[in-house]
């Protein structure tokens, strides 16, 4: 008796130890992101969802907050509240730097509800005051088996408290980046037609060759010291070389990998396989929120 | 000249491969060095923000269940503990200490039925929840930035690096220590 409460015990431990460990491996199957709305569970009726939908697009154009949804049939082999942790890691809603993002998840075998608040809006959303959304909003509806209704009711609910602060803007400004990336491209820019003019000078086009193949690797690699240091070594490389043989040319390590980290177009570079739509903005959470079993 | 211009580059080269090398693994390691920083700075954050919610949370508890003295008596113990920890290892055994503590006086809780239903002590319930997800999370992180930097820190061109310049030759992992921090305090609704 007294063994099989330890079994039992040491069970729950490691189901609780592996839970947190299952996250950190990764070896879930993790849906990818469609859009603000994922019913994975066929739960919503097509008005429902597109109610969803319209509710999270105010909040985005109001506020530049990203709530999204998310219903799955089960979350099995972790937890709710890690799997909405994990979730909330590969699709990133919210805006980089921000973190004012939202993910509500339904895990429908486990008759729960999780909602995963980011960063920057635990100011706006306290924990208690989400527990207390779901508590008088979404678990009455569950209970009676209204999925949907309550889902909307719920969102809207979330939404007017995260829109109704001053748009997320009051929430925290996006840290600067780029000052670095600036001075790389300057970097790229000024090497080129310095090479060219050196290639010409001293009649060897693999000059040009050799060190703008130093300056990206050593960029892609080690940043802009790098660059620099491999902008010399390229030079010494192509001086090195004979004159007019156009085969090996300059060992560059990774010639081709310059810009990284450039292109950051309008939706702001979704992270983790989130296929079909743009993605979300690559905002971060870490455990915030409430959640209720139903 | 000509042959002047080779021995050059070659010198060139031979003396710019191993700067670049060193200049990669330095900067790998600092950059990691940072992450664990930070990444503890996360955790202690967290802890924090448990310690300042438990006065908030007993007192909410004494309002109804006044005469259940021990308990507080130890959640003040413990509280006591964590502020006067100072190592990684100190910190994470009276984290644990606390979540025990935590997890009787929520289990005390249960015999009030009008401290449950009472909307403070649920918001504080939450908030307690809360906490301990987010404790989790950033433990884990934390744990994750740790790998990361004492698998750079023993790799091969590193490790002389870190002997040199005095970084440290691991980092400590945040282990959760004795049985109590096993049964983290269990909030269900």
């Amino acid at each position: 008796m007294r063994r099989r409460r330890h079994a039992v015990r040491g069970a729950i431990f490691l189901a609780m130890m592996l839970g947190v460990a299952r996250v950190a491996v990764g070896d879930v199957s993790w849906p990818s992101a469609r859009g603000f709305v994922n019913d994975l569970a066929g739960v919503l009726s097509g008005e429902q969802a597109s109610a969803l939908e319209g509710i999270a697009r105010r909040l985005k154009e109001g506020s530049g907050a990203e709530l999204v949804i998310a219903i799955v049939p089960s979350v099995a082999p972790l937890d709710p509240k890690s799997y909405a942790v994990g979730l909330f890691e590969r699709w990133g809603p919210g805006r980089k730097g921000r973190d004012d993002g939202v993910l509500i998840l339904l895990a429908m075998a486990e008759r729960r509800i999780e909602v995963e608040v980011g960063y920057g809006l635990e100011g706006v959303l306290p924990d208690g005051r989400v527990g207390r959304i779901l508590d008088t909003v979404a678990v009455p509806h569950f209970r009676e088996g209204r999925m949907g209704e309550g889902l909307v009711a719920t969102a809207e609910a979330l939404a007017q408290v995260v829109g109704g602060a001053e748009g997320a803007d009051a929430i925290g400004a996006v840290p600067e980046e780029g000052g670095n990336t600036l001075l790389q491209m300057l970097l790229i820019l000024g090497a080129m037609p310095l090479l060219l003019l050196l290639a010409t000078v001293a009649k060897r086009p693999m000059l040009l060759l050799s060190g703008m193949a130093g300056v990206a690797g050593g960029m892609s690699l080690f940043g802009l010291l790098g660059g620099l240091i491999g902008l010399g070594l390229g030079l010494a490389v192509g001086f090195l070389l004979p004159k007019t043989f156009p085969g090996g040319s300059g060992w560059g390590p990774g010639g081709g990998a310059g810009g990284g980290g450039l292109g950051r177009g309008g939706f702001g570079g979704g992270r983790g396989g989130s296929g079909g739509f743009g993605g979300f903005g690559g905002g971060r959470s870490g455990g915030g929120g409430a959640g209720r079993g139903w | 000249m000509k042959k002047w211009l080779i021995g050059l580059g070659v010198l060139v080269a031979l003396i710019g491969i191993p700067i670049l090398m060193v200049i990669g693994a330095y900067n790998g390691l600092v950059a990691r060095d940072e992450g664990v920083k930070s990444a503890w700075a996360q955790v202690e954050n967290q802890m924090q923000r448990r310690y300042d919610l438990v006065p908030n949370l007993v007192s909410t508890v004494k309002g109804y269940a006044e005469h259940e003295k021990e308990i507080f008596t130890q959640v003040a113990e413990a509280r006591a503990k964590l502020a006067g920890a100072g190592t990684v290892n100190e910190k994470a055994a009276a984290a644990s200490r606390m979540e025990g503590v935590l997890g009787r006086l929520l289990a005390i809780a249960e015999n009030y039925p009008q401290l449950k239903a009472s909307e403070n002590f649920r918001a504080l319930q939450d908030e307690l929840a809360g906490t301990e997800n987010r404790l989790a999370v950033e433990r884990m992180r934390y744990n994750e930035a740790v790998k990361d930097y004492n698998v750079r820190a023993r790799s091969f061109p590193t490790v002389f690096l870190v002997r040199m310049m005095g970084f440290d030759a691991e980092k400590v992992f945040f282990q959760v220590a004795d049985e109590a921090a096993k049964q983290a305090p269990k909030v269900e609704f």
